[in-house]
């Protein structure tokens, strides 16, 4: 039987038999051995979160600039001030304080703004 | 149907084999040298494999299969194919992580999701096969 072996984001490596793995692998990139357990690094995991967030709000944001245009289009001030304020949500998400002042990855999870970016990736 | 010869010119000599007609190819030539079946959820594994000594979990859809008995060289082929997710829209893509992905005793390779950018994503299963000269 093949073993495995894991490598962190620092490039250590450890057998995997012998280490204490994180129980998901959302934050795969931020694992970072310390002895033999593996933790995800805050810092690295708020990363990729920001990450996943410009991926997901990318169609959104291309959503809202077509609506926005048929909004112009129909000289439709009060739609187009909406869709003003929901870009605006889209752009800052990655900016939440909530993600910056997340300090364990289950408060960092939580952070996604189901409101603007729709059902959470992480749920 | 035709049936198989295998021709044999002696130990040590490659040995040949025809199939449906009269036409001949080398058999150990045309053998997978290296399989294996991965995979990258959860605790990464290596579920069921030939020639492989283990494999590294080098992050997202960042596997590196370490072999055991070597090729001669890292001229040696390789294709792989994994899933569509669960989603059914985050379809897999398996490629060499570099063009110097491969050495005679290891490959690294990456899975990526085509719909989505084609950013690095892990899949249940990644299968790979290796063809090429044995060391």
């Amino acid at each position: 039987m093949a073993t495995t072996m894991i490598t962190d984001k620092d490039g250590n490596t450890i057998d995997a038999s012998t280490a204490s793995i994180p129980s998901d692998r959302h934050f795969r990139n931020a694992w970072s051995l310390s002895g033999t357990t593996i933790t995800e690094d805050m810092t690295a995991a708020k990363v990729i979160f920001k990450d996943k967030i410009r991926a997901v709000r990318k169609p959104l944001l291309e959503e809202q600039d077509t609506l926005f245009m048929k909004a112009l289009e129909d000289d439709d001030s009060s739609a187009q001030s909406t869709i003003k304020t929901k870009k605006k949500a889209l752009r800052d998400a990655p900016a939440a304080s909530a993600i910056t002042n997340a300090d364990t990855i289950t408060k960092l999870k939580a952070a996604w703004d189901t409101t603007n970016l729709g059902t959470s990736p992480y749920a | 149907m035709a049936l198989t010869r295998v021709i044999n010119s002696g130990i040590g000599v490659a040995a040949s084999i025809a199939g449906e007609a009269t036409a001949t190819t080398n058999l150990q030539q045309g053998l997978c040298k290296v399989w294996a079946d991965i995979d990258m959820t959860g605790t990464a594994a290596v579920d069921d494999s030939f020639n492989v000594t283990s494999m590294t979990d080098g992050g997202t859809g960042l596997p590196t299969i370490t072999i055991a008995n070597d090729f001669a060289n890292t001229n040696y082929c390789c294709a792989g194919m994994g899933p569509q997710g669960a989603s059914g829209n985050d379809e897999c893509l398996v490629h060499f992580k570099t063009t110097s992905a491969r050495s005679t005793g290891s490959c690294n390779f990456r899975t990526v999701d085509v719909y989505n950018a084609a950013s690095a994503l892990d899949y249940d299963p990644n299968t790979v096969l290796f063809f090429g000269d044995l060391a």
